[in-house]
């Protein structure tokens, strides 16, 4: 057998030693990555705010298809509120009528929790309900929890924010 | 330069080849170990399970919106003995209102219970929808759905 010397011996023992340390840094840093990514988010939070959304999207779906009896020259007629929407865009009276029914159809569902806001054709024509003013960043208090859903039908886009109680 | 021995020589190599089986052995078992726990882990499905039963029941009753008076759950995914699920339709508009369930009976009592006393045997959702009845005339109406669900072997 070969002679080998001590400083070689030295060398060797140093680099294991060495991808020992790596070895080592490399499994606490998967540990610890493993670890985060298993608490991010807990899955009751996240389904509660499915359900949320879920009922978010029937009562839109509902809203939309609500009659509205109204007066309309000087006739009583009966329309869907998406059909109001439209009305309301050429008059501020049918607006205030608009206004009216969307609050009072949300406040009986969902209180005082809700955020309704109507566009057409991408300009806001009409919110309702609690402010949806965030804090700003010197404020110390966090964002509220909201769950956002979104209904489109030709020209008009309304959207339905519910906050989490 | 000075060597060693072939005796230090034997042991020099033994003992980098120990220390070398060791750090495997580590990896393997740590490997082993993490995969082990993401895959025994216990994952309690039941938020998920009411979350899409509600959902499926309220695609079953209503229609655009729409819900006939004389509705039912029959039919709506609840043949399961181990669920719950009631329906309590009221009209904002007149004073019609009715109030049905479907599954096991026992359960809508657990979903009354609060949470300290029920956790980890029943969990329950109660959701409230907005709909039209169809009743003769189109009636603005709130709809409160509860689903619960048991814990059995498969969902946890």
């Amino acid at each position: 057998m070969n002679r080998i010397s001590k400083k070689g011996l030295v060398g060797e023992s140093l680099t294991l030693f060495v991808v020992t340390m790596v070895v080592i840094a490399l499994l606490l840093v998967f540990f610890f990555m493993i670890k985060g990514f298993g608490k991010s988010g807990s899955n009751v939070e996240e389904m509660e705010s499915f359900s949320l959304e879920d009922s978010a999207k029937f009562s839109l779906g509902a809203y939309i298809n609500t009659p509205v009896n109204m007066e309309y020259g000087g006739e009583n007629i009966t329309i869907k509120m998406s059909e109001l929407m439209r009305l309301a865009k050429i008059n501020g009276d049918y607006k205030k009528i608009l206004e009216s029914n969307t609050r009072a159809i949300f406040k009986e569902i969902y209180g005082g929790d809700y955020h309704v806001s109507i566009s057409f054709n991408n300009s806001n024509m009409l919110s309702v309900g609690r402010s949806l003013a965030l804090p700003q960043k010197t404020e110390k208090i966090s964002p509220e929890k909201f769950i956002l859903k979104t209904i489109s039908i030709p020209d008009i886009e309304i959207d339905l924010y519910i906050f989490e109680k | 330069m000075k060597g060693l021995n072939k005796k230090g020589q034997v042991l020099s190599s033994a003992l980098t080849l120990g220390w070398k089986l060791f750090l495997i052995a580590g990896i393997t078992l740590f490997v082993a170990l993490t995969v082990g726990s993401i895959f025994t882990a216990k994952q309690d499905i039941r938020p998920a399970e009411v979350s899409i039963l509600a959902n499926k029941v309220m695609e079953c009753i209503t229609n655009n919106g729409i819900i006939e008076p004389n509705f039912n759950l029959n039919g709506c995914f609840i043949e399961d003995n181990e669920l719950y699920v009631s329906a309590n339709l009221t009209s904002i508009e007149s004073n019609f209102s009715r109030f049905i369930f479907s599954g096991k009976q026992d359960l809508g009592v657990f979903c009354k219970i609060p949470d300290m006393i029920k956790e980890g045997t029943v969990y329950c959702i109660d959701q409230k929808y907005y709909v039209l009845i169809n009743n003769q005339k189109i009636e603005r109406g709130m709809l409160e759905l509860t689903v619960g669900v048991k814990k059995y072997e498969s969902n946890i």
